[in-house]
């Protein structure tokens, strides 16, 4: 009675089926119900000032911690009784609660006995198909943003907060209520709010990083390529294959695109909407990052290799050039090897042939938190963990959330907290999906960091690039994304590496759209015209 | 001439064989700046650092993992051995009833899986979620093992039972003191499999067991080489652990060593016992 993976497709299809089953009554998931609902009002936390303030786009940068974080919460959140959580980690596997001394604080802490439900982020999928189509829903749920019918799902299984979170209601809520509104959009489904966002947009934003130091050891200063030729031309100079060094991790295709103006996935003019595969100016892309291939510029490995391999080359100093987003840069200085030298910093993106080019803002969300229609806890109980989790930067909430307690997880240099490697182990175990605040800029004991990760954000946040799909349900996109992404990534990859010539890039797109790109298109357009009152 | 290109042939063979295995080692004990300029992998350490090993180790949840393991695979091989062994043994009995009935059920659960949803539901309807015996259970009797058993429990000369039961030794005392003796061969062979079928399984403890002290060593594992990043720590700016390399090639040495170590005791049976279960029957 083994079981593959195979198999389990019969058993996705039937948690669909599940999930599908309250789909028959009540309001339906059109984007006219969702506008309807007032979202929740934004009303941000005053009690700690940012060292450089953001503006909702831009995140609240840090260059310290404070020195007397505020106690923010007073009341504690839980009702005594075990509350259940699934989720995914992103880490290794922690300590279990009873030798994660973490998790037993965090227990006293919310007055309930928080068991979470595990799994790696690969294998969570499979797990949260089985739980939810074997009707085992824990209290919490933690929903990733591509999973297939949410709103089927939600309507089915999960607890309506409407009530609670809509307008001026999220005030008792107040870390909640210091979401942006923008990311609750993804929260509404079948006229009603169904979850708690977990905030991403901005820090999920990728650049061209670069090694500050390898470039000043070459002499390059603020290096800022006005065009792709520049670009191309500071590559070759970083490049000496030779002593095993090349620019870049991998082929910088994104930013080509950026700098021509290629779309952030969807694109909306009066109510049309086209793909970023369907830009014009594709050809000319893949032309350029053949250019680069066939230039040498790019570590030969780059097509066979994990993220990991490529994080490697660049702490390692065989690539100078890394295209990633401002959590990876954080990780770089993590990981370093080069010692207090060690730079990172972000290209602005220049238009192709001058100008200005124009920089995608990362996916708002990394996951919709739902609660179970069956909990015995109320919602309100419920929401006030999730209002505990998203208690901002600067809190003592946030520095024990995030850092566990002194002494045993972190140690303070100032007022920064430094973790130990139990405190990384041990606090591990996937909080931030319950909730979070939006990411605060900030890196303990290297004021610089934040402050150049501020500048850079300001640049692109002058002219970001939004996914004009984002808060508009199609029911094909959630079911066919991730197979017609990843068709047109292995082309992508072909083409610039010059195994099928660029030409077949129009027919890869013609089969894209009988494939599913046309439907989600139309179930695009008609969301939106539902939303417009059209 | 030959003779010389004969062992060149051999050599490169060799190499090719042991050079990946010296690479895992080497990597998985070699200093994190030396795997970090490589570019990933290293044949010969600069100097030893079991700092992977450490970090694996850490926390004790490695360790835990590898004793539900262990208690998977010794306490599962055994049972399995031992109903798969009845079944088939029964199954080889000419004259035993409903034989021929049982065997197509079990055929048919080779041919045909449940899907994973159903499987799910009879572990929960059987209350064994979140239950060690949800990894043993589900899993305990594999057809293609029967098969094997039976038809080399088919191949005894039936001579011997017959004179046993002359002696007036009842079915269990044949099965226990004649048959069982003359089938060690088959008997490592189908025990190493369902060993090593014990040793790596994964998806069912992630699916029946949420309480993270109850899985097995491969499932932990697997959380260090499938998380490619340790992002959750990087969006808190916080030390992380050794590089991604290191670690994952301790994990293969720790994962593979202990199978390892088995092989070499049931080796002489292996081919044998293959041999009878796959050609005659």
């Amino acid at each position: 009675m083994s079981i593959s993976r195979r198999t389990f497709l019969g058993g996705g299809l039937a948690a669909a089926a599940v999930a599908m089953t309250g789909c028959s009554s009540g309001p339906k998931n059109t984007a006219a119900a969702n506008r309807a609902v007032a979202l929740p009002t934004y009303t941000k936390y005053a009690g700690v000032t940012p060292d450089l303030p953001g503006d909702g786009v831009v995140l609240d940068a840090f260059l310290k911690y404070p020195a007397k974080p505020i106690r923010a919460i007073t009341e504690v959140p839980g009702d005594g009784q075990p509350i259940t959580f699934l989720t995914n980690i992103p880490g290794a596997i922690p300590p279990a609660a009873d030798r994660n001394q973490f998790w037993q604080a965090l227990n006293d802490r919310l007055g309930s006995e928080l068991q979470i439900s595990m799994a790696s982020n690969d294998e969570y999928k499979d797990k949260f198909a089985t739980r939810i189509a074997g009707g085992d829903l824990p209290d919490i749920l933690n929903i990733p943003v591509d999973t297939a019918q949410i709103p089927g799902l939600v309507k089915a299984k999960c607890l309506d907060l409407t009530e609670h979170l809509s307008g001026d209601a999220i005030k008792k809520y107040p870390f909640l209520a210091s979401i942006p509104t923008d990311f609750w959009k993804g929260c509404v489904f079948n006229g009603a709010i169904y979850g708690v966002p977990v905030p991403r947009g901005m820090s999920r934003t990728s650049l061209a990083l670069y090694r500050e130091d390898l470039l000043a050891a070459k002499g390059i200063k603020n290096p800022a390529p006005k065009s792709f030729q520049e670009f191309f031309d500071l590559a070759t100079e970083l490049t000496a294959a030779k002593q095993n060094k090349w620019a870049w991790t991998r082929v910088p295709l994104s930013t080509i695109r950026q700098m021509l103006g290629v779309p952030n996935v969807w694109k909306q003019e009066g109510g049309k909407f086209s793909s970023s595969y369907e830009h014009e100016a594709n050809q000319e892309a893949l032309e350029a990052a053949r250019k680069m291939v066939a230039a040498g510029v790019i570590n030969p490995d780059a097509f066979n290799d994990k993220a990991s391999a490529r994080k490697q080359w660049f702490n390692g100093g065989t690539a100078a050039f890394d295209y990633d987003s401002f959590v990876a840069w954080n990780q770089y200085y993590a990981d370093n090897i080069a010692g207090d030298s060690f730079a990172v910093n972000a290209l602005d993106v220049p238009g192709f042939d001058g100008g200005e080019g124009s920089p995608w803002m990362g996916g708002a969300l990394n996951n919709v938190t739902a609660f179970s229609k069956d909990s015995k806890h109320s919602a309100d109980t419920l929401l006030k963990i999730a209002n505990w989790m998203a208690a901002p930067f600067g809190t003592e909430e946030y520095l024990f959330r995030k850092y566990g307690v002194a002494g045993r997880h972190y140690t303070l240099q100032g007022t920064d907290p430094v973790p130990s490697k139990t405190g990384v182990i041990e606090t591990g175990i996937g909080l931030q999906y319950i909730s979070d605040s939006p990411l605060a800029l900030y890196w303990a004991g290297k004021p610089d960091v934040p402050r150049k990760q501020h500048a850079a954000q300001q640049k692109v946040a002058k002219r970001p690039v939004r996914d004009a799909s984002y808060g508009l349900y199609s029911d094909t996109q959630s079911k066919k994304q991730a197979q017609l992404a990843k068709t047109m990534t292995d082309l992508e990859s072909q083409i610039v590496q010059g195994k099928k010539p660029v030409a077949d890039w129009a027919r890869g797109v013609a089969d894209w759209k009988s494939a599913g790109g046309d439907k989600i298109r139309t179930e695009l357009e008609q969301a939106l015209a539902d939303t417009a009152g059209k | 001439m030959i003779r010389v290109l004969k062992g060149v042939v051999l050599l490169v063979f060799c190499a090719v064989v042991i050079i990946p295995f010296v690479a895992v080692i080497s990597t998985s004990i070699a200093p994190n700046k030396q795997i970090t300029e490589s570019g990933g992998l290293v044949l010969l350490p600069e100097s030893v650092d079991f700092a992977a090993y450490r970090s694996l180790f850490a926390g004790g949840v490695v360790t835990q993992a590898l004793g539900v393991s262990v208690f998977v695979t010794v306490v599962g091989t055994l049972l399995s051995l031992t109903v798969s062994c009845l079944l088939a043994y029964a199954l080889a009995r000419p004259s035993f009833v409903a034989g021929r009935p049982i065997l197509l059920v079990v055929l048919f659960s080779m041919l045909f899986s449940p899907g994973i949803i159903p499987t799910y539901l009879v572990v929960k309807g059987a209350g064994l979620l979140d239950s060690i015996w949800s990894l043993i259970v589900p899993t305990m009797i594999s057809a293609f093992n029967v098969i094997v058993l039976r038809a080399f429990f088919m191949n005894l000369p039936g001579e011997l039972t017959e004179s046993a039961r002359m002696d007036g030794a009842s079915e269990l005392k044949i099965f226990g003191y004649v048959v069982l003796p003359l089938s060690k061969a088959v008997l490592s062979v189908v025990g190493l499999f369902y060993a090593v079928s014990y040793w790596n399984a994964f998806f069912s403890a992630l699916l029946y067991l949420n309480d993270s002290r109850l899985w097995p060593l491969q499932l932990v594992l697997r959380t260090y080489v499938i998380n490619d990043t340790q992002l959750g720590s990087a969006e808190l700016g916080t030390e992380l652990l050794p590089p991604q390399a290191s670690i994952q090639m301790a994990i293969l040495v720790v994962s593979i060593v202990p199978i390892l170590l088995i092989y070499p005791f049931l080796q002489r049976h292996f081919a044998k016992g293959v041999l009878t279960g796959a050609v005659k029957g």
